[in-house]
């Protein structure tokens, strides 16, 4: 059978469509960056959808990721800082 | 016993190949229907009508959710479905509406095209079959009139010519003395009953069929995956077989050889898995299967899924993992290919309706599908050394990608949507950690796409380790593939297209897919343009070699540009499926419905109709070799867009991509 | 209790209500009721949903059931016990089996026996008018000229002496 909801990819989509169309009420400067936003949002909601049902929070798990990209264009973030192991208190 | 066609009047007639082609053995044979009732009591007066004039046996039958109490009643159809209505449908009713023939068989372990001791999951087997090929010059769609005719037996042609009612005569005569089991006929489903209906007229005894008589099947439009399909009738004729060898899917994938193996597998004449899609032969292999088993076959699909909270049903309601791919032309690309990944998934995960709950027993599902995948695999392994498994090996990858369909199907009799979920679940786990191991080896995934993933970057020893350490992971056979390059085409927002693309492979050879000389509906012109184009650019071996061919690119392009006005009109024919007879606007499917009516021929919805568009902005169209002309610009713009399609490799190269 | 999705579509208990209007009547409906997400209330379907798409993403606690087959909806119908039922209808489920519709729309006045059933549809057709048959009440809205929508409201025949009203907006 074909499936009963709309996909996430297809509903992120339509997400940037209205932001899109919403960024039109901005003004002419401003409006690159809604026009940036909507393409954000489209990066990765097609593999979103593993792990999100929701079109709306997969366009914003988008959008994080390609702002956290953007703040590291050297790639210099390695991962979570791994956690140190509180050792006991020693008596010198 | 050899057993090469089978049907039920009355009797279970088999035609057994060692008995010769006289007559067929017939076996009387009384099939039963099982009835369990929730409330019993409710109905007893309906059970006792039923017992004073029906054999009654009150006992347990099992299902494939386990045994249930009930009763065994001897007694046609019609009954059963009269206990629904008197039941008010509240009845489970099982085996009601089986082949009878195949169930005959299936309950005594028999099989067609096959000996006793024979496994049916042997991919070697004898035909031992005579054949005759029949040809009809003409059109059955666009003609109804029986002109020349062709008939092969062996390396003997002969050409039967003059009027009609000779020409049949000496067919009918021809069939008579050589006699053939099997009768190769494109356009057979069209042709015989029209010629079964004209001996009649000429008084001419036709001898298509051994008996004299054959089976009717009724033309049918119907709805598949959000489509119309049409399937036309056929005479099917008793005690040999007929093959339409052009609308049959499974003599063009598989020839003789595939019809007889799904005969085997499914417990159906081959004149029935000739006229079969791989859903219903999948669909009758279960059937066979359970009945094999003494599994009872439901009559209705009463089973729903089962209550959820609707948060739940969004996150299941999903399809396979997919990687989008970011446009552009990229080298040393290799594509990991899982084999047979949805049946490999209910295989190796046990699925099926009755265990997708869980539960420590083998379900059927998973049973059933077990030798067929393992036969597959073996039919995959062959055709490497030997191309004679080429066909066998197609039907079987067929029937198995139906399979996966099936389990979601609403009409299947062993379906069930969970298991369905359960599968596509499983294998976006699979494709990701298949990822995860692609990248833990310092390997790019370019594009991932349900059952492969293409990666790149690696040595010969990376992309080894690659496809090794995916299939310990998880337990599925797979094949890698290396391209010289490849190109990931764009959707009109900029974003990667899935399953659009198209690539060199190291070994020589392109694969193309998605694209205009992909699809059905391109007109030849089109298609010849784009194709020679692709051959240029398959010569290149890397992106620099790509750049130097691609004046010569311009130049194929060009030449079709400028040969368009003077080309012939039977290359512009684009072939559509039609999917409804009645239109509230004007367009062009509506147009091209005019146009065969005006043609006197009568198109039904799921029909393939070919035309050619005579002025796009009217909406004008002629049919299929009426076209004398065509509008210039309306397929200009289709070979702009089929060049646009190939010369995206160029505009990326130029633009410092790759 | 009577339940109020939005006026006038008020749902008494145990009655077998359809409904048929443009789609984001019911889902404006289903999402601004303050009520519904502490009653309980399943949700029946076919293959494919208008409404569940539009369903407010924090509406998570409706139990939902699909059927994809006639005998699957009696099947969901018979086992349903919750106070809330709706029914989305899918045409589809009828092709070839329309004589079913009766057996459904029997089943629908039956789960109102405990029930409010509410069988909602986009618009007519004949196994909608049908099952309508058995309803108690049936609320027509449109978008369309007055006309159009009587001629809608008429195409549902007046049900069985239990019907109290026939209703069109």
């Amino acid at each position: 059978m074909g499936r009963t909801y709309r996909s996430v990819r297809m509903g992120s989509h339509d997400v940037a469509a209205r932001w899109l169309k919403a960024s039109r009420a901005l003004s002419k400067e401003d409006q690159i960056y809604g026009q940036r936003l909507a393409e954000m949002a489209k990066v990765h909601s097609s593999e979103a959808f593993y792990a999100l049902d929701d079109p709306l929070e997969a366009a914003v798990f988008s959008v994080l990721i390609e702002i956290l990209k953007k703040a590291d264009p050297d790639r210099r973030y390695k991962g979570p800082r791994p956690r140190v192991e509180k050792g006991e208190d020693v008596d010198i | 016993m050899w057993i090469f066609d089978s049907y039920h009047r009355g009797t279970v007639e088999l035609w057994d190949r060692d008995r010769g082609s006289a007559r067929p053995l017939t076996f009387r044979y009384s099939p039963s229907f099982c009835l369990h009732l929730e409330d019993p009591h409710a109905h007893w007066e309906m059970m006792e009508g039923l017992e004073g004039r029906f054999r009654v046996e009150e006992r347990a039958f099992e299902t494939v959710y386990g045994p249930l109490d009930g009763y065994e009643i001897w007694a046609p159809r019609g009954v059963a479905e009269k206990i629904e209505k008197q039941t008010r449908m509240a009845a489970h009713l099982y085996n009601v509406d089986l082949r009878i023939d195949q169930r005959y068989l299936a309950e005594r372990d028999l099989f067609p095209c096959g000996r006793d001791g024979e496994s049916r999951f042997d991919p070697d087997f004898e035909i031992p079959l005579t054949s005759m090929a029949i040809e009809v010059e003409g059109d059955p769609r666009l003609s109804k009139a029986v002109g020349e005719v062709r008939v092969r037996t062996g390396r003997r042609e002969t050409v039967l010519r003059g009027a009609e009612g000779e020409i049949l005569a000496d067919l009918f005569e021809t069939v008579r003395i050589c006699d053939p089991d099997v009768l190769l006929f494109p356009d057979g489903d069209l042709w015989v009953p029209r010629m079964a209906a004209k001996a009649e007229g000429y008084g001419l005894d036709q001898s298509l069929s051994r008996t004299g008589s054959f089976r009717k099947m009724a033309a049918r439009s119907y709805w598949s995956y959000g489509k119309v399909e049409h399937k036309s009738g056929a005479s099917i004729p008793e005690g040999r077989v007929l093959i339409d060898t052009k609308n049959s899917f499974v003599y063009r994938e598989g020839g003789l050889r595939g019809v007889v193996l799904a005969s085997r597998l499914t417990g159906l004449s081959p004149n029935l898995t000739s006229r079969f899609t791989p859903g219903t032969l999948v669909s009758n292999y279960e059937v066979y299967e359970a009945l094999r088993r003494g599994i009872a076959v439901p009559f209705r699909k009463a089973d729903a899924e089962a209550q959820r909270k609707v948060g739940d049903l969004k996150a299941a309601d999903k399809g396979g993992m997919i990687f989008q791919p970011r446009p552009g032309v990229y080298e040393q690309v290799h594509e990991l290919d899982f084999t047979s990944f949805y049946p490999s998934i209910i295989v190796n995960y046990n699925l099926s309706p009755e265990t997708v709950d869980g539960g420590g027993k083998r379900g059927f599902l998973s049973s059933v599908i077990e030798p067929l995948l393992d036969l597959r695999l073996e039919t995959k392994r062959l055709k490497k050394a030997d191309p004679r498994y080429r066909g066998l090996d197609s039907v079987l990858k067929w029937m198995l990608v139906t399979c996966f369909g099936y389990t979601g199907y609403r009409n299947a009799k062993f379906g069930r949507i969970e298991v369905h979920e359960a599968i596509t679940s499983i294998s976006r786990d699979l494709l990701l950690q298949a990822k995860e191991v692609a990248e833990g080896l310092g390997l790019l995934v370019l594009h991932g796409i349900v059952d492969c993933l293409w990666v790149k970057g690696g040595d010969v020893f990376a992309v080894s380790l690659f496809k090794e350490r995916v299939e310990a992971l998880t337990d599925i056979a797979t094949e890698v593939e290396a391209y010289d390059w490849i190109a990931f085409l764009p959707l009109a927002d900029g974003f990667g297209a899935y399953n659009r693309y198209f690539g060199r492979f190291s070994s020589g050879g392109l694969k193309v897919r998605g694209v205009f000389a992909r699809r059905r509906d391109t007109p030849e012109y089109v298609r010849r343009m784009q194709t020679e184009v692709f051959e240029k650019m398959g010569v290149a071996r890397s992106i620099e070699e790509l750049r130097r061919v691609e004046g010569e690119a311009r130049e194929i392009a060009g030449r079709y540009r400028r040969g368009l006005e003077g080309a012939d009109p039977s290359e512009m024919i684009i072939r559509r499926r039609i999917s409804r007879l009645h239109y509230d606007k004007r367009c062009v499917q509506a147009s091209v419905v005019s146009a065969y009516r005006r043609k006197g021929v009568k198109l039904s919805a799921g029909m393939t109709a070919g035309y050619v568009v005579r002025d796009a902005r009217k909406w004008e169209v002629d049919a299929e070799g009426d076209a004398s002309g065509f509008d210039p610009d309306y397929y200009g713009a289709l070979l702009e867009k089929a060049w646009e399609e190939a010369a995206f490799v160029f505009g990326f190269i130029e633009d410092g991509g790759g | 209790m009577e339940l109020e999705l939005r006026s006038p579509v008020v749902l008494a208990p145990e009655t077998f209500n359809v409904l048929i209007a443009p789609g984001r009547v019911l889902a404006t409906s289903l999402n601004d009721h303050p009520g519904l997400r502490r009653i309980e209330a399943l949700y029946v379907c076919g293959n494919y949903s208008r409404i569940l798409d539009d369903l407010d993403r924090r509406f998570t606690s409706l139990d939902v059931r699909r059927g994809f087959t006639a005998h699957q909806l009696l099947s969901i119908l018979r086992e349903a016990y919750q106070t809330l039922i709706i029914f989305e209808h899918d045409p589809g489920i009828f092709e070839g089996a329309s004589e079913m519709a009766e057996y459904v729309g029997r089943a629908l006045k039956e789960a109102s026996a405990g029930s409010a059933v509410l069988l909602y549809s986009p618009g007519t057709d004949p196994s909608l008018a049908e099952m309508a048959k058995f309803a108690d009440r049936v609320i027509v809205f449109s978008d369309l000229p007055k006309g159009v929508s009587k001629r809608a409201a008429k195409n549902l025949r007046p049900g069985p002496k239990a019907q109290r009203t026939l209703e069109a907006f």
